[in-house]
C-alpha cells in the first residue's frame, strides 16, 4: 500500500463561496505532508471534509486505496485510524486532563476486548487499562504531572498538547494536525517539530499538517502542498516549493516576490 | 511554586504549594451513609417512612434524568411521560393481568425504554433542542392517551394499584419498614450503577457529547447511538421509578403525571447540580420536602385561601431562575468549590470578577 | 358548508400559530434560544389588555395598543434581567431559565387575576355575510391583522436599517459586532418585538380559548409550526403556522376530540420522522 490518502477532484462551496476547487493530490504512507496557504485558502476546510464535518459537493477521498471516506459517517473515522486536532482546541474544559485523553481511547475500547478479559485477574487489570493507556500518552508528551488538573486552568501550550494526546490515544494511522504551532514562540515551535518527527517514528503513522509557520513546515515535512483560494499552486519537496516564484508571490506579494525570485 | 510565609515569633516558616498532595478521591463516607439509611426507620414515625419512600422514588427519577441531562447534556421535558408509562404498565400487568410484581416492574422499565427509542431516534438525529420539544409533546400525548384508553387505565377516576409488593417469599407493604429497605436497596443499587456508568467508557462518551460533540464525533463516538442509549437507560429507570410510585402511593391518575412533574425533576437537578448523581440525590431530598415547607410558609404568612399549588409554581420558577443565575452548578457544585478552596488554602487564587462569573457554568 | 367554515377557522387559528411561531423564530434566530415563556408572555399581555378594558374602562383599540406596548416592554425587561446575565452559557441552562420565567409568570398572573377563565371578546358577535361565505369577525380580523403584519415585516426586514441589522446578527454575530452593530441592544429589541407579536396573537386568540393563566399552553402548540418551518426561517414560521392551524381544524372535523387536542404534537412527530429539518431547510455548516 503506497498511498494512504488519495484526494480526487474535491470540490466544496459554501453558498457561492468556493472553498476547494476540485483539488487532487495523494499522500504517501509514513510521510509528513504539509498543507500551507494563506487564510481562506481551504486548508482547514479540507480537514473538515476528511472528518465528514463538512460535506463536499463533488469529489472523492480514498483512504488506504480502498475506502471511500465520503460514504462513511463522521464517527467512523476514528475507528479507521484517522485522528485530528483542532485549531481552536475542542477540549472538555471542566474535566480532568486524563479524562480528556481517555475519550480518545473510545474506538479502541471494544466490547469484544472487554469480554475476552473474563478471567478475574485480567478483568481487574483491564479495569485500569484505559487509565494506563492514557498515562502512556501523557508520559510520552511529558505532561503527566497535570493528569488530575482540570483543563480550564492550564496554559495554552499545555492544552495544545492535551488535544494532541487525545488524538494520539486512538493510535491513529493518519494524524491530521490543524495549525499545531498557533500561539507558540520559536523555541516551542522547535520542540513541536521534534515532537512531530518523534510521533511519526513511535506511532508509525502518516501526518498531515495544516500550517502557517514556514520554518516549522520546512524543517519537518517531506512533501509540501500550497493552496490558494481552493486551488493547488504547487506540490513537491519543501525546498523546491518554497523557491517557486508563484508560491513566493502568494505569501509575500508581487514586488517582493519578484525581488526574492531574483535574489 | 508559590510560597506562603508565617512568622512565629522570630522564626519564619515557609509553606509551598508543592506540599499540597494530590489526593485520590476518598470515599470513606459511603459506607456510613448506607448504614444510616438502613438505620433511619427505627427513629422515625410511620408518616416519615412514607415520605422517605416517596423520596426514594424521587431519587430514582432524578438520577435517571441526570443520566440524560447531566451526563449527556440533552434536555428532556418528558420525564413525567415515562413515569406515567411505567406506572400504568405496572398497574395493568400486575392488577389487570395478575402478573408477578418483579415481572411487572421489569416490563414497566422495558416499555419505557422501548418508547424512548420511538421518540428518541427521530428527535436526536438533529442537534439542538428538538428532544426538549419532542418530549414535551410526548408528555401531552401520553396524558391524552391515558384518558383515551380509560377502559384500561381507569382515566381520571384513578387506577388503584396494590400497595403490596409481592416477592414470593415476603410481602412488602408500602409504608412499612420492610418496603423501605427494599426500595432503598434499589435506590442504592441504581446510584452505584450510575456512578460506575459515569466513569466508564459509556459515561465518558456521554459527557464528551455534552461538552463538545465535535470532539466526541471525531474521537469516534456515534452521536445518535449514544444519545439514544442515554435516553433509553434514563427512560428505563424512570419507568421503574414510576411503577414504584404507583406502589408507594396506591392510586395513579393522569393529573399526577403532567408536565409540571417533568419540571419538578429538572428543578431537582438544577438545585442539586447536574452530572454528578450526588447532585440529583440532594435535589430530590430538597424537592420532596419542599411542599411541606411551602404549606408551612403559606400558613404563617399568607391568607389561608391562597392555593398552595400557585405558590409552588411561583417558588419553583424562582428557584430555577435564582439557581441558574447564581449557582448554576447546584449545591453539589458549590460543595466541590468549597472543598477545593480548603484543599488549596491558603494558596487560593483571587479570581477576577467577570472571569469567575463566566467560568461558573460547568 | 362545513369545510369552508373549517378552512376559515383553520386559517384564523393558523394565523395565531403563525404569529406565535414567528416570535419563537425571531428569538431563536437572533439568540439561539428557544423561549419557552413565549406563551406566558402572550397570556400576561392579554390580561393587561383585559385589565385596561375592564378596570380602566378604555375602549378596545387603546387597550390593545397598550397591551402591545406592554408586551414589548416585558420582553425587553425579561431579556435584560434574566437572559443577558446568561450570555455565554450553553443552551440548556438558558432554556431552563425561560421555563422558570414561564412558571413565575403563570403564578403571578394567577395570583393577580385568579384562575377563573375570563371572557374577552371585543369583536362583534354577528357574523359578516359575504354572499356565499359567512365569516365571524374574530376570524376576519385575525386573518387581516396577520396579513398586515406579514407585509409590515417583509418591508421591515428588507428595507429598514433595524431589520437589516437584525438579519445580520442572525447570520453572524461576530461580523455584526465588527460592523458596529450594537448586538446587545439588538437582542433586547428582538425579545421586545417577539413579545409584542405574542401580545397581538394573544388578544386575537383569547375570544376562542378564553383568558386564563394556563393559556400559555396554546403558545406552546405553535412550536411544531416553527419546527415545520425549519425554525430558522421567518416565512417558514408563517407557512408552518398556517399549515398547522388548517390541518388541526380540519382534523377536528373528522377525528375524535382527543386527536384534535394533541394534533400539533402528532404533526411534530410526523415532521421529525419524515423531514426533521423542516420544509424550509437551508444547509448550514458549523464553522469549526
Amino acid at each position: 500500500m503506497h498511498n494512504i490518502l488519495d484526494v480526487e477532484n474535491l470540490f466544496i462551496a459554501f453558498r457561492g463561496l468556493v472553498a476547494l476547487n476540485g483539488i487532487t493530490f495523494s499522500v504517501q504512507a509514513g510521510e509528513i505532508f504539509g498543507l500551507v496557504g494563506t487564510n481562506g485558502s481551504g486548508k482547514s476546510t479540507f480537514f473538515n471534509c476528511v472528518n465528514k464535518l463538512y460535506k463536499p459537493q463533488r469529489g472523492r477521498i480514498i483512504y488506504k486505496e480502498k475506502i471511500d471516506l465520503l460514504k462513511l459517517p463522521a464517527h467512523k473515522m476514528a475507528e479507521l485510524g484517522i485522528a485530528r486536532t483542532f485549531q481552536n482546541l475542542e477540549l472538555f474544559p471542566h474535566t480532568k486532563v486524563i479524562e480528556n485523553i481517555m475519550v480518545g481511547l473510545h474506538p479502541r475500547l471494544k466490547i469484544r476486548r472487554f469480554l475476552s478479559n473474563l478471567s478475574p485477574k485480567t478483568f481487574i487489570r483491564s479495569w485500569n487499562w484505559d487509565k494506563d493507556e492514557a498515562f502512556k500518552i501523557l508520559d510520552f508528551l511529558g505532561i503527566s504531572r497535570f493528569h488530575a488538573r482540570l483543563v480550564a486552568g492550564l496554559p495554552y501550550g499545555i492544552q495544545k498538547l492535551i488535544e494532541l494526546g487525545r488524538a494520539l490515544a486512538a493510535k491513529p494511522e493518519l494524524l491530521l494536525l490543524d495549525e499545531p504551532s498557533a500561539g507558540m514562540n520559536e523555541q516551542e515551535t522547535r520542540e513541536l517539530a521534534r515532537l512531530i518527527k518523534l510521533i511519526r517514528e513511535e506511532f508509525e503513522c502518516t501526518i498531515i499538517l495544516v500550517e502557517h509557520d514556514m520554518n516549522l513546515v520546512q524543517s519537518v515535512c517531506d512533501t509540501l502542498c500550497v493552496l490558494d483560494s481552493g486551488n493547488i499552486v504547487k506540490i513537491g519537496k519543501p525546498e523546491e516549493v518554497t523557491r517557486d516564484p508563484k508560491v513566493i508571490k502568494i505569501f509575500l506579494g508581487e514586488d517582493e516576490g519578484a525581488q526574492a525570485g531574483r535574489g | 511554586m508559590r510560597t506562603f510565609t508565617i512568622k512565629l515569633g522570630k522564626r519564619k516558616i515557609c509553606f509551598s504549594d508543592r506540599m499540597i498532595k494530590e489526593e485520590e478521591e476518598r470515599r470513606w463516607w459511603i459506607l456510613p451513609l448506607i448504614v444510616l439509611v438502613y438505620l433511619l426507620p427505627r427513629f422515625v414515625g410511620d408518616y416519615t417512612i412514607y415520605l422517605l419512600s416517596l423520596l426514594a422514588v424521587n431519587i430514582i427519577g432524578a438520577v435517571s434524568l441526570d443520566i440524560l441531562c447531566g451526563f449527556c447534556g440533552q434536555l428532556s421535558l418528558g420525564h413525567a411521560a415515562f413515569l406515567a408509562i411505567g406506572a400504568y404498565t405496572y398497574g395493568i400487568f400486575h392488577m389487570t393481568f395478575h402478573q408477578g410484581c418483579i415481572i411487572s416492574l421489569l416490563l414497566a422499565g422495558l416499555s419505557g425504554a422501548l418508547l424512548s427509542l420511538l421518540i428518541g431516534i427521530p428527535s436526536l438525529r438533529l442537534k439542538g433542542l428538538y428532544l426538549a420539544i419532542a418530549t414535551m409533546g410526548f408528555t401531552f400525548i401520553v396524558d391524552e392517551a391515558v384518558l383515551f384508553f380509560s377502559t384500561w387505565t381507569h382515566g381520571v377516576e384513578g387506577f388503584r394499584v396494590s400497595r403490596v409488593f409481592d416477592l414470593d417469599f415476603v410481602q412488602l407493604k408500602s409504608g412499612t419498614t420492610d418496603f423501605y429497605y427494599f426500595i432503598y436497596t434499589l435506590v442504592i443499587l441504581i446510584v452505584i450503577f450510575s456512578r460506575f456508568l459515569l466513569h466508564s467508557k459509556l459515561g465518558r462518551a456521554f459527557t464528551s457529547i455534552r461538552d463538545s460533540d465535535v470532539a466526541a464525533e471525531v474521537s469516534g463516538v456515534n452521536l445518535l447511538f449514544y444519545k439514544v442509549l442515554a435516553f433509553s437507560i434514563s427512560s428505563f429507570f424512570a419507568s421503574v421509578g414510576g411503577a414504584l410510585m404507583g406502589v408507594v402511593i396506591g392510586t395513579i391518575s393522569p393529573e399526577d403525571f403532567d408536565i409540571l412533574l417533568s419540571i419538578n425533576y429538572l428543578v431537582m437537578l438544577v438545585i442539586g447540580g447536574m452530572g454528578s448523581v450526588y447532585g440529583a440525590v440532594i435535589g430530590a431530598i430538597f424537592i420532596t420536602f419542599l411542599p411541606e415547607w411551602i404549606t408551612n410558609l403559606r400558613d404563617a404568612f399568607l391568607p389561608s385561601g391562597t392555593d398552595v399549588s400557585v405558590l409552588q409554581l411561583l417558588i419553583y420558577g424562582l428557584i430555577i431562575l435564582i439557581f441558574i443565575v447564581f449557582e448554576p452548578n447546584g449545591v453539589y457544585g458549590r460543595w466541590l468549590v468549597i472543598k477545593a478552596y480548603f484543599k488549596k488554602f491558603p494558596f487560593n487564587e483571587k479570581k477576577i470578577g467577570r472571569v469567575a462569573w463566566i467560568l461558573r457554568w460547568r | 358548508m362545513l369545510i369552508i367554515d373549517g378552512v376559515i377557522n383553520g386559517v384564523a387559528l393558523g394565523s395565531v400559530y403563525a404569529l406565535v411561531a414567528l416570535g419563537f423564530v425571531l428569538i431563536y434566530k437572533a439568540t439561539k434560544v428557544i423561549n419557552f415563556a413565549q406563551g406566558e408572555i402572550m397570556m400576561v399581555c392579554c390580561y393587561i389588555c383585559y385589565s385596561f378594558l375592564v378596570y380602566f374602562h378604555l375602549s378596545f383599540i387603546p387597550s390593545f395598543m397598550l397591551a402591545i406596548f406592554f408586551g414589548f416592554l416585558l420582553g425587553s425587561i425579561l431579556e435584560r434581567f434574566f437572559i443577558r446575565p446568561l450570555i455565554g452559557y450553553p443552551i440548556l441552562p438558558i432554556v431552563l431559565a425561560t421555563i422558570g420565567i414561564s412558571m413565575v409568570l403563570q403564578a403571578v398572573a394567577g395570583l393577580i387575576w385568579g384562575f377563573e377563565p375570563q371572557k374577552m371578546d371585543p369583536f362583534p358577535a354577528t357574523p359578516y355575510d359575504l354572499g356565499k361565505i359567512v365569516i365571524s369577525p374574530v376570524h376576519l380580523w385575525t386573518i387581516t391583522i396577520t396579513v398586515a403584519l406579514i407585509i409590515l415585516f417583509f418591508f421591515f426586514f428588507r428595507y429598514t436599517l433595524l431589520g437589516i441589522n437584525l438579519r445580520a446578527i442572525a447570520e453572524d454575530i461576530l461580523g455584526a459586532m465588527a460592523s458596529g452593530i450594537p448586538v446587545r441592544k439588538m437582542f433586547n429589541f428582538t425579545w421586545g418585538m417577539a413579545s409584542a407579536i405574542s401580545a397581538i396573537a394573544g388578544v386575537l386568540v383569547a375570544p376562542i380559548v378564553f383568558l386564563h393563566p394556563h393559556m400559555g399552553a396554546v403558545g406552546l402548540r405553535a412550536l411544531p409550526a416553527a419546527v415545520l418551518g425549519s425554525f430558522g426561517s421567518i416565512p417558514g414560521a408563517i407557512v408552518g403556522g398556517l399549515v398547522l392551524g388548517l390541518s388541526e381544524t380540519l382534523a377536528g372535523l373528522y377525528f375524535p376530540k382527543e386527536i384534535k387536542d394533541i394534533f400539533p404534537w402528532l404533526v411534530l412527530f410526523l415532521v421529525l420522522i419524515v423531514k426533521p429539518e423542516g420544509i424550509f431547510y437551508r444547509y448550514e455548516q458549523k464553522k469549526v
